[in-house]
């Protein structure tokens, strides 16, 4: 199935003046991690979008 | 993959709290990100400064990085500080891929680390523009009032 899927996108170009954007699938978590932008003419945007480092103080350390 | 998390530097926050009062001021717009490539493994308990191993090569893309832009510090939401960035662009063409990115304080002499980002896979520009697009919840928030 991979093979044939392959085999049918070899060579397919995109229309000029158009372009295609294609998620990044974040490999640790599968969320989405960003996005490329395919363009007509070849070239290609990269869209990293890096989830906010979140830092938690601990509540119990409250008590201590 | 070598990235596999992001993260705080813990040495140099605690430099920055402890008597050594490390001065790495967020609203100055002379900090860096550096981007870099799989084989890097972030360090959060003991690297201290950006160094120049594994980072990104390419067309558009100068070792050391780019400085941030419209840094700020604030509380948001209630109780929680957040420091945010305005989007990081590597204009085109820029052909570069990265997988990660580190945001240090290059006015200091160390080149203190601050924050690294896990992309979370490979992102590559070709010819193009390369865009880190942070969140709206900020580059990183400590919650002070959980």
């Amino acid at each position: 199935m991979g093979n044939k899927w392959k085999e049918k996108n070899v060579g397919v170009s995109l229309r000029r003046g158009t372009s295609v954007r294609k998620v990044v699938v974040n490999e640790n978590d599968g969320s989405q991690a960003g996005y490329h932008v395919e363009h007509w003419d070849d070239h290609q945007d990269a869209v990293a979008t890096p989830k906010t480092v979140a830092v938690k103080v601990k509540a119990d350390l409250k008590e201590e | 993959m070598a990235w596999t998390a992001s993260g705080l530097y813990v040495l140099n926050w605690i430099d920055l709290l402890d008597a050594t009062q490390l001065a790495i001021n967020t609203s100055l717009t002379t900090h860096k990100i550096a981007m870099y490539d799989n084989v890097e493994t972030p360090n959060f308990s003991s690297e201290v400064g950006y160094a120049a191993t594994n980072e990104v090569t390419g067309t558009g893309y100068t070792a050391g990085g780019q400085v941030v832009i419209t840094p700020g510090t604030t509380e948001s939401p209630a109780g929680t500080l957040m420091y945010d960035l305005g989007d990081q662009v590597w204009a085109s063409p820029t052909s570069v891929t990265a997988y990660g990115s580190k945001l240090y304080a290059d006015a200091l002499a160390a080149d203190n680390l601050i924050v690294a980002h896990n992309f979370g896979g490979a992102f590559t520009s070709t010819a193009g523009t390369f865009t880190i697009q942070w969140a709206a919840t900020g580059v990183f928030t400590i919650d002070l009032t959980p």
